[in-house]
C-alpha cells in the first residue's frame, strides 16, 4: 500500500469518525425523549429504571472527571514538553471546561424509557421489552400484538425483580483509568524535564538584560556637553535600538555581541570626549581632596565626582573663604593653586590657576601690609577660575556617565554570556543607574589611547585613584609608559599569571618573564569563526565573554557528556577574569 | 382445531393466538421427531431446513458426497406430505429437461405442454453446479415467481414450492459456479457437516439392518401453506428490523460500519433479498419457538445460513482463504442490538 493511499484511507477513517460523532451530537440535540407508554410496563421495569439512572449519573460523574482530568493532563504534558508558559492555569481551565461540557452532554443524553427498555433487552429479554414498548406506544390492539405484549410483560416483571443482581450501579471495570491518567501525568511532569526550560531561562535573561540595557542607555542618551547633545545621532539611533535588538536576538551569543558592540561604541565616545580635561579634573580633584582645608577638600571631591553644580558652589564658597580669610589661608590657597597648575595638562587652565594663585598671593601681601585679614579682598576676590573648573566637572560628569554606561553594558554582556540569574542582571542594572563616581571607571582603561600614553590600566594602577584596570592594562607595569598604539600597556617587568588549579595546575602564581619590545605588526590571519577581529587586541574580559557565550551556544546545540561538559565549565571558571586574584 | 385456527387466524383472539402458537410448536416438534427417525444427527441442519421451509425459502445444501443431503430432502418431503421430484444435474442437461417442453399431440390439434420435473412441491436439484449456467438459470423464474414460461405461456408451479439444491464443494472438475443471481435466490445456504463417531455408528446400525426406517408423513400441502402465512404474522418491531438492516449494511465493503476485514476481503455484500431472508427466517425461528414476536437472537440464529452465500469475496479474500462464515460471525460480534 502506497503512502498516499494509506494517507487517504486514514484521512477517510478520521473524517468518518468525526462525522459520526457530529451526527451523534446532532441526534443528541434533536433527541425526542420517550416516556413510558403503559403503567404496567413502567411498573414492571421500575427497579431497573432506578438502577439505570443511578448508574448513568455515577458514570457521568466519573467520565466528566476522567475527561476533564485527561484533557487537562494531556494539555499539561504537551505544554510541559513545548515552549509555552503559564501552562498550569490553561490546562486546568481546559480541563474544567471539558468536564462541564461533558456533563452537559450527558445531561442531554440522560436515559429515557426506551433506554431502560433497551437495557432490559440486553439483560436477556431479547427484544421482548422493546417489542412491548413499541406495540404499546402504537396502541395496537390486534390479537398478535396483545399476545406479544402478554409474552413480554412477565419477562419484564421477572427481570425487574432481579435488577439488583443483574445490573450493577457501580461499574468498576474502568475505575483505574482516572488514577492511571493522573499517574502518567505526574510521572511525565516529574521525570521528564521541560524541554523549554532552557529557552525560557534564556528568554528571561535576555528580557532582564533588555531592561538593564534600557536603563543604561537612558543614562547617557540625553547627556549634554558644551550645550549640545553628547551622543552623535548615529550612536543615539544605535543605542535606541539596543533593547529591541536584544529582544529579537535568536541566541544569547547574538545578544552578547550586540551588548558588546554598544558598550564599545559608548566607550569610544567616552575616550574621544576631551580625555585631557577629564584627567585634569581627576588630577585636581585628587590633589585638592588631600588638602587639610575643608573648602579645598569639598571642591576636590566635587571635581572627582564630576558634580558640575557642586563645583560651582564650592568654588564660590572657596572664593569667599579666601577673600575673607587671613594671609595664611590665602597662601595655602595659592599653594594649592600652584600645585594644581602643575598637575593639569591644559595650558590655559594651568595659566588661569597660576594667575589666580598670584592674585591671591597679592591679596595675602596686601593683608600683611594692611595688618588685617580680608583687607585686600578686591585683589583675591573671585580669583579662582570657577568657570574653567565647572567646565572640567562637566567633562568629568559626561565621561563618567559614558564610562559607567559602557561598564554596565560590558558587565551585562559578561553576565548574560555566563548565564547569570535575573537578580545578578538586575544588579548590573543598579550599577548602570549609579551616578558616576570616578572618571575612569572599572571597565579598564581604554587600551592605548593615544600615542605614547600607554595603557590606562598601567596608569590607573599606579595612581591608585582610578578604577581597577582590567583587561590589557591589568598588570602592574611599574614603568607605566606603554609602547603606544593599540597594544596593551607594556610594563618593564614580567606578567603575573595564574596556573589554573582546576585544570591540573597547583594554583600558585608564577611570574612569566619575557622581553619587552616595542611591539610587532604580527601576522594577520582571517579566522572564519573567531569572535575577534584578526589582528586586533581586545580586552580579556570581552574575549572571555565572547568565548563563554559561544561555549553556551555550542553546548546547547550539541550537548556533551556531563563529565566533558563539567570540564568545559571548569576551564572557563579557571580562566575567568579575576579568578586568580580572588585566590 | 389447528387447521381451523390457521384458516381463521386473522380473526383469532389473543388466547386463540397463544393456543395456535402452542400447537404449531407441538406439530413442529413432531416433524422434528419424524425426521429424526430417518436421519441420524444433523440436528442443526434439520433445524435450518425446517426454518427455511417455514419461511418459504429455497435451500442450497453444501457438503461432501455421502452425508445424506438427498436423503434429508427426501425425508423432509415425505414428512411434509408433499410431492417430490429429483433432478440430477449434469453438463448435458438442458433447460427444457427441467421446465418441460412443448410436444406435438398427434391426437389433438397441436402442441401441448409436457411438464418437466420442476412441477412438484419439492424439487431436489442434485449437484446443481454440474449443469451449465444456462440450465441453472432455467430455475430462476421458477424459484422467484413460482411459475414456468414455455412457448410464451406461463405455467404456475404447485404451492408450496421449494427448491432444494445440493452441491459438492470438493469435486470442482467439470462444474460451473452458480451465478450470483441464482445464489441470491436461495434463502439459506446450509453446510452439511461430517457426522461424529457416534452418529456414524448410528448410521451404520440404522441403514444396514434388515429394515431401513422410513419417516411417516405428518403434514399436507394445506397445513404447510397455513404455516407460511402464520410466519408473516409474527411481530418484528422496528428495533429488530433495524438490527437486521444494520447486519446487512455491515456486509457491504464500502459501508462505514462494516468491519475492517469485510472492507478488505469482500467484493459485494448482501442485498435486499438477504434482508428478507434474515427477517423471514427470524420470524420462522420465533414461530418454531412458539412466540408471537421475533427477537435479536432469532435474527442471529439465521444470520449464518442467510448471509454466508451472499458475501462475494474479492481477489484478496479468495487468495487468503477467508471463510465467509468467519466474516459473518465477525459482523455479528461487531453490530450491536441497538445503534
Amino acid at each position: 500500500m502506497s503512502a498516499a493511499s494509506a494517507f487517504l484511507k486514514t484521512s477517510n477513517k478520521i473524517f468518518a469518525g468525526v462525522m459520526a460523532r457530529v451526527r451523534a451530537v446532532l441526534r443528541l440535540l434533536n433527541r425526542q425523549r420517550l416516556d413510558w407508554p403503559d403503567d404496567a410496563l413502567a411498573a414492571a421495569l421500575a427497579p431497573l429504571r432506578k438502577r439505570v439512572r443511578e448508574r448513568y449519573w455515577l458514570e457521568s460523574l466519573r467520565l466528566a472527571l476522567l475527561w476533564g482530568l485527561g484533557l487537562a493532563g494531556a494539555l499539561q504534558v504537551i505544554l510541559h514538553l513545548v515552549y509555552i508558559e503559564e501552562i498550569v492555569s490553561w490546562a486546568a481551565l481546559v480541563g474544567v471546561m471539558a468536564a462541564f461540557l461533558f456533563a452537559f452532554g450527558r445531561f442531554l443524553g440522560r436515559p429515557d424509557a426506551l433506554e431502560v427498555v433497551r437495557v432490559a433487552d440486553g439483560l436477556g429479554l431479547d427484544a421482548r421489552a422493546v417489542t412491548a414498548f413499541r406495540l404499546l406506544r402504537q396502541h395496537r390492539t390486534d390479537p398478535w400484538a396483545k399476545a406479544a405484549c402478554a409474552e413480554s410483560l412477565p419477562g419484564c416483571k421477572q427481570l425487574g425483580s432481579r435488577a439488583g443482581d443483574l445490573y450493577q450501579v457501580f461499574d468498576n471495570r474502568r475505575f483505574w483509568m482516572g488514577p492511571g491518567i493522573l499517574a502518567v501525568v505526574v510521572l511525565v511532569l516529574a521525570v521528564i524535564p521541560p524541554a523549554w526550560e532552557g529557552g525560557r531561562m534564556d528568554r528571561e535573561l535576555r528580557k532582564q538584560a533588555e531592561i538593564v540595557a534600557e536603563s543604561a542607555v537612558g543614562q547617557v542618551k540625553g547627556l549634554q556637553f558644551d550645550g549640545r547633545n553628547l551622543l552623535p545621532a548615529e550612536l543615539r539611533r544605535s543605542l535606541d535600538s539596543l533593547p529591541r535588538d536584544l529582544r529579537r536576538a535568536q541566541e544569547r551569543s547574538q545578544a552578547v555581541a550586540r551588548l558588546q558592540k554598544a558598550a564599545q561604541e559608548v566607550e569610544n565616545l567616552s575616550t574621544n570626549l576631551s580625555p585631557a580635561a577629564r584627567r585634569d579634573a581627576m588630577s585636581l580633584g585628587a590633589l585638592w581632596e588631600r588638602q587639610p582645608d575643608r573648602n579645598w577638600h569639598d571642591l576636590g571631591a566635587a571635581l572627582t565626582r564630576g558634580d558640575q553644580e557642586r563645583v560651582g558652589k564650592e568654588a564660590a564658597a572657596l572664593n569667599q573663604a579666601v577673600a575673607t580669610g587671613g594671609s595664611v589661608k590665602k597662601e595655602q590657597a595659592a599653594q594649592a593653586l600652584f600645585q594644581g597648575a602643575e598637575a593639569v595638562s591644559n595650558a590655559t587652565l594651568r595659566q588661569q590657576l597660576r594667575e589666580a594663585a598670584q592674585k591671591i598671593l597679592a591679596g595675602a601681601e596686601g593683608d600683611r601690609l594692611s595688618g588685617k585679614s580680608g583687607g585686600s579682598s578686591a585683589a583675591a576676590a573671585n580669583a579662582l577660575p570657577s568657570e574653567a573648573l565647572t567646565g572640567l566637572a562637566d567633562a568629568a560628569t559626561a565621561a563618567g556617565h559614558l564610562a559607567n554606561a559602557s561598564s554596565a553594558l560590558f558587565g551585562l554582556a559578561q553576565q548574560l554570556a555566563a548565564g547569570a540569574s535575573g537578580r545578578e542582571l538586575a544588579q548590573a542594572g543598579d550599577l548602570a543607574s549609579m551616578a558616576p563616581v570616578t572618571g575612569a571607571s572599572s571597565a579598564g582603561g581604554p587600551a592605548g589611547e593615544t600615542g605614547g600614553q600607554g595603557a590606562a590600566g598601567g596608569q590607573d594602577g599606579n595612581s591608585g585613584s582610578g578604577g581597577n584596570g582590567e583587561g590589557s592594562g591589568r598588570g602592574n607595569s611599574g614603568g607605566g609608559n606603554g609602547s603606544g598604539g593599540q597594544g596593551a600597556g607594556h610594563g618593564g617587568g614580567g606578567l603575573n599569571a595564574q596556573k589554573p588549579s582546576l585544570l591540573g595546575g597547583s594554583g600558585e602564581r608564577v611570574n612569566v618573564t619575557g622581553d619587552v619590545r616595542n611591539g610587532e605588526d604580527g601576522v594577520q590571519i582571517t579566522l572564519p569563526h573567531s569572535p575577534t577581529e584578526a589582528g586586533s587586541v581586545l580586552p580579556y574580559t570581552r574575549v572571555y565573554t565572547q568565548y563563554l557565550a559561544e561555549a553556551h551556544d555550542s553546548l546547547s546545540r550539541a550537548p556533551l557528556p556531563p563529565a566533558m561538559e563539567s570540564l568545559v565549565w571548569k576551564y572557563f571558571d579557571g580562566v575567568q577574569p579575576g579568578a586568580g586574584e580572588n585566590k | 382445531m389447528i387447521k381451523q385456527a390457521i384458516t381463521a387466524f386473522n380473526g383469532a383472539s389473543e388466547p386463540e393466538v397463544h393456543l395456535l402458537l402452542e400447537e404449531v410448536g407441538q406439530r413442529l416438534r413432531e416433524v422434528d421427531d419424524a425426521i429424526g427417525q430417518a436421519i441420524v444427527g444433523q440436528q442443526e441442519v434439520v433445524h435450518q431446513v425446517l426454518t427455511a421451509l417455514l419461511a418459504g425459502g429455497h435451500l442450497l445444501l453444501e457438503g461432501i458426497p455421502g452425508l445424506g443431503k438427498t436423503a434429508l430432502v427426501r425425508t423432509v418431503a415425505r414428512v411434509m406430505g408433499l410431492t417430490f421430484r429429483r433432478i440430477q444435474f449434469t453438463p448435458d442437461l438442458m433447460p427444457a429437461d427441467i421446465t418441460g417442453t412443448l410436444v406435438f399431440d398427434r391426437a389433438g390439434s397441436g402442441f401441448r405442454f409436457e411438464e418437466g420435473p420442476v412441477f412438484a412441491h419439492f424439487v431436489l436439484a442434485d449437484e446443481i453446479n454440474r449443469a451449465t449456467p444456462k440450465t441453472q438459470s432455467a430455475l430462476l423464474e421458477a424459484m422467484q415467481e413460482h411459475t414456468v414460461t414455455v412457448g410464451g405461456v406461463t405455467h404456475p408451479l404447485p404451492s408450496p414450492f421449494f427448491v432444494m439444491a445440493t452441491q459438492n464443494p470438493l469435486e470442482m472438475e467439470g462444474t460451473y459456479l452458480l451465478p450470483e443471481a441464482q445464489l441470491d435466490r436461495f434463502m439459506f445456504k446450509i453446510t452439511v457437516p461430517y457426522p461424529s463417531a457416534q452418529e456414524l455408528m448410528a448410521i451404520a446400525v440404522l441403514t444396514t439392518g434388515a429394515q431401513v426406517p422410513q419417516a411417516p408423513g405428518l403434514l399436507g400441502p394445506g397445513e404447510l401453506a397455513g404455516w407460511l402465512q402464520l410466519v408473516r404474522q409474527v411481530i418484528a418491531v422496528e428495533d429488530v428490523l433495524a438490527y437486521a438492516t444494520r447486519l446487512i449494511l455491515a456486509t457491504q465493503p464500502h459501508h462505514p460500519q462494516a468491519p475492517e476485514r469485510v472492507q478488505r476481503f469482500v467484493r459485494y455484500g448482501a442485498g435486499p433479498r438477504g434482508l428478507q431472508a434474515l427477517v423471514l427466517g427470524a420470524r420462522a425461528e420465533a414461530l418454531r419457538a412458539g412466540r408471537a414476536q421475533a427477537g435479536f437472537q432469532d435474527v442471529r440464529a439465521v444470520a449464518l445460513p442467510a448471509l454466508r452465500h451472499r458475501l462475494l469475496l474479492g481477489f484478496e479474500g479468495v487468495a487468503e482463504g477467508i471463510s465467509p462464515d468467519d466474516l459473518v460471525r465477525e459482523i455479528l460480534t461487531t453490530v450491536t442490538d441497538h445503534e
